[in-house]
C-alpha cells in the first residue's frame, strides 16, 4: 500500500482523532501532519504485527502526548484534563446543542479517559488494538473504558441531560 | 428521566465526531505539505542549533585559557619533560641579577654566585684570604675531622658565558655549565631565599627567584 494512500484512508480519522483532544483545529492540522511525516519516514519499521490504522494512530497518540507534555508537563504527568481553556469558539458555535453537551462532557474527562473513549467508542478500536495504541493491558483498557463510560454519563446528566433529549 | 445506554452514547458520540472531520481543503493543504519533494528540508532554528553554539563557545573558552596558561608558562620558562614524568623548567631569566653567598661555615670555601643575563661568576673568596692561614694541624685531628669533612665542592670558579638554570620538582635547582669547562651544580631551595648546594653548602640571596 502507498503512502498516499495511508495519508486518503486515515487522515480524517487521525485528524479528528487529535482535534477531539487538542481542541483546536489549526494544531491539530499541524500534528496530524506531523504524525503523517513519522508515518512515511518510519514505514520500513512497520513489521505489520498490527493493522496499518492501529500502527498510524499509535504514532498519532504519541505525537499528541508529546505536544501535551511540551506545553504542559505538569498536567501531563497528573492526568489532569489538559486543555479545557483552548475549546475553539468556531468549532463549539457550529455544534448543536446535543453535541455541544456530549462535547463539554467529553472535555470534562481526564485525559486517560478521554482516551479510552475516543478510540473505543469513536474510532471503534477493539480492545487489543486499544491497548496497543495506548501501550496498556487489555483488563487495564476494559477497566477505564468502564469506569470513562459511567464517568462520562454522570457528566452528561449532571449538564441536565437524558435520552429524551438524543436527536435520533 | 431514564438513564443513557451505551447505545446512546456511542451514538451521540459518533454524531459529534462527525463535525470534527477536517474540511477538503485543509486535507488537500495537509497533502501538499507532507508530500511535497522538500518537505523534509528543515529552516535554521535557533532551537536546534543552540547545544552547538554552547559546545562551541565553550571549547573556545577552554582553547583561550589553554593558550594563556601556554603563554604563561613561556613568559616562567618553556618546560620540558625528564623523561621520567617529572617536568622541568628553565628560569634563567628569573635569576639575572641574584647573588648566592655561601652563609655556612663548614667547608674551606667561602662561595658568591653572581648571575647575571650574559654570564655566571663563580668566587671562592676563602682561596683569596684563606691561603695566608694555614693552620699547623697533626696528623691526629686530621683523622679526627676526616669524617666530618664536607665533600668536594664541584663548583667551578671562574666566569662563564654559556649556561641555564633549570628548576625541577619546585624546590631544586641544577645550574648547567655547557661549553668547554662543562659542570652542572644542584641547588635545593630549603626556605624562600636560602639554598643547599649538593655537597651541603648554604647559600642565601637577598633577592627572591622563580
Amino acid at each position: 500500500m502507498s503512502s498516499e494512500k495511508w495519508f486518503d484512508d486515515y487522515f480524517d480519522s487521525v485528524y479528528s482523532y487529535i482535534l477531539l483532544q487538542v481542541k483546536d483545529p489549526h494544531t491539530a492540522e499541524d500534528l496530524t501532519q506531523e504524525t503523517f511525516l513519522k508515518v512515511f519516514r518510519n514505514e520500513h519499521q512497520f513489521k505489520g504485527q498490527s493493522s496499518i490504522k492501529t500502527w498510524i494512530f499509535r504514532i498519532a497518540y504519541t505525537t499528541t502526548m508529546s505536544y501535551f507534555r511540551k506545553k504542559n508537563p505538569l498536567t501531563y504527568f497528573i492526568d489532569l484534563n489538559m486543555l479545557k481553556d483552548d475549546t475553539s469558539p468556531e468549532k463549539i458555535a457550529l455544534l448543536n446543542s446535543q453535541q455541544k453537551q456530549f462535547y463539554e462532557a467529553l472535555g470534562g474527562l481526564k485525559s486517560s479517559y478521554q482516551q479510552v473513549i475516543i478510540l473505543r467508542r469513536i474510532q471503534g478500536f477493539s480492545t487489543i488494538e486499544t491497548s496497543s495504541i495506548l501501550n496498556w493491558s487489555e483488563g487495564k483498557v476494559k477497566m477505564s473504558l468502564s469506569r470513562a463510560l459511567a464517568a462520562f454519563k454522570k457528566e452528561l446528566e449532571k449538564g441536565g441531560f437524558s435520552n429524551e433529549a438524543l436527536i435520533r | 428521566m431514564k438513564h443513557l445506554s451505551d447505545d446512546d452514547v456511542t451514538k451521540g458520540l459518533e454524531t459529534l465526531c462527525q463535525s470534527f472531520q477536517p474540511s477538503a481543503t485543509q486535507k488537500e493543504n495537509s497533502r501538499r505539505h507532507i508530500f511535497q519533494p522538500n518537505h523534509r528540508k528543515k529552516g535554521f532554528h535557533i532551537q536546534s542549533w543552540l547545544p552547538t553554539i554552547v559546545s562551541i563557545v565553550v571549547l573556545f573558552t577552554i582553547g583561550i585559557g589553554i593558550f594563556v596558561l601556554i603563554n604563561n608558562e613561556s613568559y616562567m620558562g618553556a618546560g620540558e619533560s625528564t623523561g621520567n614524568g617529572a617536568l622541568i623548567t628553565d628560569v634563567t631569566a628569573s635569576w639575572d641579577r641574584a647573588l648566592l653567598s655561601q652563609t655556612s661555615t663548614t667547608s674551606p670555601t667561602k662561595f658568591e654566585i653572581i648571575f647575571s643575563k650574559d654570564s655566571l661568576v663563580i668566587y671562592d673568596r676563602f682561596q683569596d684570604v684563606g691561603a695566608a692561614y694555614t693552620p699547623d694541624l697533626d696528623q691526629s685531628f686530621e683523622e679526627a675531622f676526616a669524617k666530618y669533612k664536607i665533600k668536594e665542592s664541584p663548583l667551578v670558579v671562574g666566569e662563564f658565558t654559556e649556561y641555564r638554570v633549570v628548576k625541577k620538582n619546585n624546590d631544586m635547582y641544577t645550574i648547567e655549565v655547557t661549553g668547554k669547562q662543562r659542570f652542572t651544580y644542584t641547588l635545593k631551595k630549603v626556605a624562600p631565599r636560602k639554598f643547599v648546594g649538593e655537597e651541603g653548602i648554604e647559600y642565601s640571596t637577598g633577592t627572591y627567584v622563580e
